[in-house]
């Protein structure tokens, strides 16, 4: 705990107070790992969004017909996946992928001692290892966010479509007509934070590590499941406060 | 790492009370070469050398590249730019961690063993360039190694270590003549002498802070708590 | 260097695409329109429970528009307004088809069935009049609720009762002159005084049952902050009600004709009379004769 706001705290460091002394972090890894953490998670987003997208619609189309208000459903796959499937469902998905990589990658550095070569080369590893993927991961989870919740928005739609006899422009209408712009923004909301959550507890699991291949292997399931947990319960916390709030 | 208790001077300075953005200063004036080479697997071995470069000076990519390559060509390994760490053999590894130790053409290179693992040529080549370094460029190589024939040939003063103490110092010569008998057998390489062999547990846990292999040369770690 | 380049591309364009996407998302939810809409219209309501930015509009039934703003009427405003009751100003956005409103069209409130989304129906009105300027503020009216509906059954439930006492007068005196009969006719009039009593069981019932629609009716207020479900439920069982009571009435109509014009053509069952047949009844919207011409 006390290295995980250590890490945090000289994470802001870094971000926030070092480019100001001249000390500027480097642009191009953060684009590396973009494409690492990012867009190769893609595909397995797509996939999850489009699935989530059409079980929510067929589950919605299941308890909605029987009380005859199938028009409902793009309002409910709409609602559900920009407050809370979205953000949460995709933050699995990347914590899973490449939370684990993360940690995994900087457990076998500090292992090998990369790290400590790092040191020694006047190199912090916090500057040179964790900024761009802290940056990286937070840009890209809330972009992937975004493209997961059209992605599963086409998921409904294809449902409600191809067997309820909805129309386009309908589907359409209606679920713009469900959500407000807040809904959207709390969900981005969530998904920077559990990017932060994310990619700090991997990258502090992976600089931490001790005992070789073993505790690789323990860092990196650990890591997961730290972030999973913590993940799930700032999840709880921010729809208090966003929708039950004051 | 903080050390426990004790001091560690570099370049007159007191670096185990410094803060951290006082030892990056300290840091970039010394190169250090590990035993294991301890590359960025991430990177490939133009990119390794080239790490410290574009991490410490403004230098374009054209110049970085060009020391890239005239360091790597010193330590003979023209041409391997774009391989990755884990597709070269151990022996090049710790070549490409010499040529990132050099890269900032440091004051003082700390070399943990530079020559383990690899053949005898290869031994004499990097030996060679030490030499060539120390002698040519007045930069100070503080070295660690078990290898005699490598230490008599670069040394100009040698340390031994042994219980957590200095066993022996002085010229080549003067330790080549040493009556210490420890010395006597660890230059001669023989089996039975004065140096105990910790061969169970317990005599290792009774010398905790003592490698059981003698050393030679000082050997300086700067670890730093990893924040 | 090729490969951070080819990094900076990808990850430059999977950032650009989502950034898009989440602009026209917002877009789209804020009610931000890219275009000003060219035509608007406001309208003042009591109440404008259910509707909401991008709620429909629809002309003639037709989809016509969104709303595009709402707020609340200013206590000045309020003042100023034709109807005191007017509390909430809702602007609405036209589509460029649609022609120019004549200015008797009624904006209320409605939706497909009980649990379907509201929307602003504003009704074809007169064409040849004068028609509404743009941005012009119309008078709207709440919802076509269980209120309305109430309102709407009240004059029928009232005259179905007055027919009905009617009725009992007419068939209690014609049992009265039946009794006189009966022994001159004999067993005819036995089978005679069946039918009447169990026309009379029928005029009972019907009383009955237009009193039921009644409580029916007067009990509905209080379901309204019900569930919606149980809502439902009662508003299917008033529906019946006033079907049958429109049946009922019908004949009962056709009854009280017959008894008047010929009361013979009940007792000694003359020509029967072709009726129109039930389903006819619940078809139509108008008020039908009983008898077929």
């Amino acid at each position: 705990m006390k290295n995980y706001i250590q890490l945090n705290l000289s994470l802001l460091y870094w971000i926030l107070i070092a480019p100001f002394t001249g000390q500027f972090f480097k642009i191009a890894p953060i684009f590396r790992q973009m494409v690492f953490i990012g867009v190769r998670a893609a595909p397995m987003v797509a996939l999850t969004a489009f699935s989530v997208g059409v079980t929510l619609a067929m589950q919605a189309a299941h308890s909605l017909q029987s009380l005859g208000a199938e028009m409902y459903i793009p309002d409910l796959v709409m609602l559900t996946l920009l407050r809370e499937m979205g953000p949460v469902l995709i933050a699995v998905i990347v914590i899973g992928r490449s939370g684990s990589a993360v940690a995994a990658e900087l457990g076998t550095m500090k292992v090998s001692e990369e790290i400590e070569a790092l040191e020694v080369m006047a190199i912090n590893p916090v500057q040179y290892l964790v900024v761009p993927r802290f940056l990286a991961m937070l840009v890209m989870l809330p972009a992937l966010t975004i493209i997961g919740n059209y992605i599963g928005i086409l998921g409904g739609w294809a449902v409600c479509t191809f067997s309820l006899d909805f129309n386009t422009a309908g589907y359409v209408l209606r679920a713009l007509q469900s959500a407000d712009a807040w809904d959207l923004y709390s969900g981005m909301i969530k998904s920077v934070v559990f990017a932060w959550i994310a990619i700090t507890i991997a990258c502090n699991a992976g600089l931490n590590v001790e005992g070789g291949a073993e505790g690789v292997g323990q860092a990196t399931t650990a890591s997961v499941v730290q972030a999973l947990l913590s993940m799930l319960v700032m999840n709880a916390v921010l729809t208090g406060i966003f929708f039950f709030g004051a | 790492m903080q050390p426990t208790s004790g001091s560690v001077k570099l370049f007159g300075e007191e670096i185990t009370t410094m803060k951290e953005h006082e030892i990056i200063r300290v840091r970039q004036r010394f190169g250090m070469l590990f035993q294991s080479g301890a590359l960025l697997a991430s990177l490939t071995v133009g990119e390794n050398v080239a790490l410290p470069l574009l991490q410490h000076t403004d230098k374009s990519v054209d110049e970085v590249e060009e020391i890239v390559k005239q360091k790597l060509q010193m330590v003979g390994l023209t041409g391997f730019e774009d391989l990755k760490p884990d597709e070269i053999s151990g022996g090049m590894k710790k070549r490409v961690g010499l040529a990132r130790a050099l890269a900032l053409d440091p004051e003082l290179l700390f070399s943990d063993e530079p020559t383990s693992g690899l053949d005898p040529i290869m031994t004499a080549v990097v030996d060679q360039l030490t030499l060539k370094l120390t002698r040519g460029s007045h930069m100070t190589a503080v070295v660690v190694s078990h290898d005699m024939t490598s230490a008599f040939r670069i040394a100009t003063r040698m340390i031994m270590l042994g219980h957590g103490n200095i066993v022996a110092q002085g010229t080549p010569d003067e330790i080549r003549t040493s009556s210490n008998p420890e010395v006597q057998q660890f230059i001669k390489g023989e089996a039975d002498g004065p140096v105990p062999l910790n061969l169970s547990q317990e005599e290792h846990q009774d010398h905790r802070h003592v490698k059981p292999r003698p050393l030679f040369g000082a050997r300086h770690r700067f670890h730093h708590k990893t924040p | 260097m090729k490969r951070n380049l080819s990094d900076y591309i990808v990850a430059i364009s999977v950032i650009l695409c989502s950034l898009v996407l989440l602009a026209a998302l917002t877009f789209a939810l804020s009610g931000y329109r890219l275009k000003k809409p060219k035509r608007t219209l406001q309208i003042n309501y009591e109440d404008v429970t259910g509707i909401k930015a991008n709620s429909e509009v629809r002309y003639a039934g037709a989809p016509a528009g969104r709303v595009i703003a709402m707020r609340h009427l200013t206590a000045k405003e309020r003042e100023a307004s034709p109807n005191k009751k007017d509390a909430v100003r809702v602007t609405i956005s036209l589509d460029d088809g649609i022609p120019a409103l004549p200015t008797d069209v009624t904006a209320t409130l409605s939706s497909d069935t009980m649990l379907a989304p509201k929307f602003v129906a504003l009704s074809a009105g007169t064409p040849g009049g004068n028609t509404l300027a743009n941005n012009a503020a119309i008078e709207g009216h709440p919802a076509y609720g269980l209120e309305q509906i109430t309102a709407a059954a009240g004059p029928l439930f009232e005259n179905a009762n007055k027919l009905l006492d009617n009725l009992n007068v007419t068939v209690t005196g014609l049992k009265g002159n039946l009794d006189q009969f009966m022994p001159k006719l004999g067993p005819l009039a036995d089978s005679l005084k069946i039918d009447v009593d169990n026309l009379q069981n029928v005029i009972t019932n019907l009383d009955g049952l237009a009193k039921g629609a009644d409580s029916v009716l007067g009990t509905a207020d209080q379901f309204i902050s019900t569930t919606d479900k149980q809502l439902q439920e009662q508003l299917k069982q008033l529906h019946v009600t006033l079907l049958n009571l429109k049946v009922v009435t019908t004949y009962a109509k056709a009854l009280v004709e017959t008894l008047a014009e010929k009361p013979n053509r009940v007792i000694f069952s003359g020509k029967p009379a072709t009726l129109t047949p039930e389903s006819e009844i619940l078809k139509s919207s108008k008020p039908l004769p009983a008898r077929r011409p």
